[in-house]
């Protein structure tokens, strides 16, 4: 179960200390009375000390330990239309039947989603290491899984597929940190749910409301100023909005490529032997939302019109990982 | 004025032509079209092109082995001590009155340890270090020819609030590898040191303390050695085909540049290519039996690789800033970070970094 002071504590470090007081006024488990008499101005260790003592008079360990776990998982993240409870009992089902007793399940609904905290003690004691979380749009085709060890690999996923009902379970060689450009990606791709094709897209809960569209680019009109390309710039502009369209991109922190194609910067190479084998290069692009930099290079004039397809298709094709290479001509 | 002009002139009895013509040309100058321009060239201590010969210039000697051409593997089992970590780099001034006689070495550790002592009871965070004492020792793998000042290695080892045994806290190195003899004026050489760079590993704190000890014991000063761009791209030339005939698989080339800020959403892009790949290009560009390279034969390899990401990306490279490059040797980055993986080629390294730093130092004396 893990010493739940410890669990407390890895979860109170996770959190903002700004948001700590609405976060514990959802996690529902100290009384309004104790809540006014913790001291929100203090630093957060005092506050992890008043709360822990509080949890300790209570004296109700095992319901404590569950209700920590809980607290846990509202922590780590910040925020679908299915009962926790009910799927919490089937994963720990699962989770009992491959992993010892020890293991615990927790699962909470926020946000349309079932968000599970799985905690898998495999003889090291660091807990970070231990525990799983897991992601689930109800209906959708699939799910989020945060970092795991290899070892418990093979029955996590036993577990998980008999657990949601499917027969198997494949990598999208998808991640990031924004969760829900990742499932707007990955449903992007997969294009239906188990409802079939959904013509109402904009229900799902993680399309919703967050599409903003982007603010249209003005070119300043300065009165002394003249532009001498102002209708390069519009062409600019237009073909960008059919290449990347009107709403803002999904955000992705990494995107990379994996080439393998004959070396094309022979220009100023006289002796260079055309021995035909390809040149292995891995390109990376790192930032907080690297779609929408990629349209801004462009923008920006630091990237060609037309910018190739496997640049303009990274929104369709629900990965960030991609190898290309050069057709085989034999 | 008019009447003043005439007494002045009345009163010598007779004016010379050349006082009048001096009045007036002093006096006139407010109405004149031409400019008041005492100097006609600019002087010597102000012209920026001839005032240092530049060693870069066009062409560059590589050598690879070295001067005295021991390269034995005695000492580059010595110098593991130098692979495998992240080294920060510093430029530094000569330093005054700096002996390497063991006893000074001894009082000079126990004056950093003292100070090191008082920088920790000023630091109020609950897990400060409970003590550190500071050894200066000398380093002899590094002294490579006579001109060379002794390497001076200094270690504060102590010990961390949650940890029950002592550990090294700080490595620093201060050194210079093959440097010229006469870099110093014979009339001070024996005051001061010259060791052009320190390396150093540790916190930013302890850092800290002792760069603020060196300049105040030292009366020298010591700054980040910084590579800009052009000096990256010169040690991907030269490094890049290093450890090409050994048959480990070798670290691929690494290139990050860094996009600009006017482009929101990417922060760097990371270009690798595979050792071999990369050898086989720069064998097509450089003539393999030379040891030297060319500043065209530079530009040239790291043009060929922007222009393949271009046909790939349509993405111009050449208009962003290289930050760090990686090579199977070593790993430098811009603000003055090292990694070393190879020992054999630690001096080499240090070579190079020594004539950087010494360049620097020549053009801001």
């Amino acid at each position: 179960m893990g010493c739940f002071s410890d669990v407390l504590r890895s979860a109170f470090t996770k959190c903002k200390a700004s948001e700590l007081e609405n976060l514990l006024k959802q996690w529902g488990y100290l009384t309004e009375d104790e809540l006014l008499q913790l001291n929100f101005s203090k630093s957060k260790m005092c506050v992890f000390r008043d709360v822990l003592s509080l949890c300790q008079e209570k004296n109700r360990k095992r319901e404590t330990t569950d209700r920590i776990d809980q607290f846990d998982l509202h922590c780590t993240k910040e925020s679908w239309q299915s009962d926790p409870e009910k799927f919490k009992k089937k994963l720990q089902q699962q989770v009992d039947l491959y992993f010892d007793s020890t293991a615990s399940v927790s699962v909470t609904l926020q946000d349309g989603a079932l968000w599970c905290r799985l905690y898998i003690p495999t003889g090291n004691h660091n807990m970070n290491s231990n525990t799983v979380y897991l992601i689930y749009y109800p209906h959708c085709q699939c799910f989020a899984i945060s970092a795991f060890k290899v070892s418990v690999q093979n029955f996590l996923f036993q577990g998980l597929s008999n657990a949601f009902g499917y027969a198997t379970l494949t990598s999208m060689n998808l991640s990031g940190l924004h969760y829900k450009s990742l499932f707007q990606l990955a449903f992007n791709k997969l294009g239906e749910t188990s409802f079939g094709l959904t013509k109402d897209v904009q229900s799902l809960p993680f399309m919703g409301e967050n599409r903003r569209k982007r603010k249209a680019e003005e070119i300043e009109m300065e009165p002394n100023m003249r532009s001498e390309d102002i209708a390069m710039k519009r062409k600019r502009s237009l073909s960008l909005e059919t290449a990347f369209g009107n709403f803002e991109q999904p955000v992705l922190e990494s995107l990379q490529f994996k080439v393998e194609v004959k070396f094309m910067g022979r220009k100023n190479l006289k002796n260079f032997s055309e021995d035909g084998e390809p040149i292995r290069c891995c390109v990376k692009f790192e930032g907080p939302s690297v779609l929408e930099g990629v349209r801004n290079l462009a923008s920006c004039g630091l990237a060609n019109e037309p910018l190739p397809k496997h640049l303009l298709k990274v929104n369709s094709l629900g990965t960030n990982n991609f190898v290309l290479k050069s057709k085989d001509k034999s | 004025m008019a009447s003043r002009r005439n007494s002045a002139s009345s009163s010598r009895g007779m004016s010379t032509p050349q006082t009048s013509c001096l009045l007036k040309s002093r006096l006139s100058q407010r109405f004149t079209p031409r400019r008041f321009t005492p100097y006609w060239r600019t002087p010597q201590s102000r012209r920026v092109a001839t005032a240092v010969q530049s060693t870069k210039g066009r062409r560059k000697a590589v050598p690879t082995k070295s001067k005295n051409g021991s390269d034995s593997s005695a000492d580059s089992a010595d110098l593991k001590g130098f692979i495998d970590k992240t080294w920060r780099v510093y430029k530094l001034s000569p330093l005054y009155k700096f002996s390497t006689a063991p006893k000074d070495l001894k009082r000079y550790g126990q004056l950093l340890s003292s100070c090191v002592e008082a920088a920790n009871q000023k630091i109020t965070i609950v897990e400060s270090n409970a003590s550190g004492k500071a050894f200066f020792c000398v380093q002899k793998e590094l002294q490579n020819s006579k001109d060379d000042p002794a390497a001076i290695q200094i270690l504060i080892k102590g010990r961390k609030a949650t940890a029950n045994t002592d550990s090294i806290l700080l490595t620093a190195t201060l050194c210079g590898v093959e440097m010229e003899d006469n870099l110093l004026n014979p009339e001070v050489k024996e005051h001061f040191t010259y060791y052009p760079i320190l390396l150093v590993k540790s916190t930013v704190a302890l850092t800290d303390v002792l760069i603020t000890w060196l300049q105040r014991h030292f009366d020298c000063k010591i700054s980040p050695l910084i590579f800009p761009p052009v000096h990256l791209a010169w040690m991907i030339a030269m490094w890049s085909g290093g450890l090409a005939n050994s048959k480990r698989k070798n670290k691929p080339v690494e290139l990050v540049y860094q996009v600009p800020s006017e482009c929101e959403g990417i922060k760097k892009i990371t270009y690798s290519i595979e050792a071999d790949d990369c050898l086989r290009v720069w064998n097509s560009i450089h003539d393999t039996r030379e040891d030297i390279f060319t500043e065209e034969e530079m530009t040239t390899f790291i043009a060929s690789m922007e222009e393949h990401f271009y046909s790939l990306f349509r993405i111009k490279l050449n208009a962003m800033q290289l930050s760090c490059v990686g090579t199977a040797l070593c790993y430098i980055g811009r603000e003055g970070l090292l990694k070393i993986y190879s020992a054999e080629h630690v001096i080499c390294i240090l070579r190079h970094l020594t004539e950087l730093s010494v360049e620097h130092f020549m053009l801001n004396m």
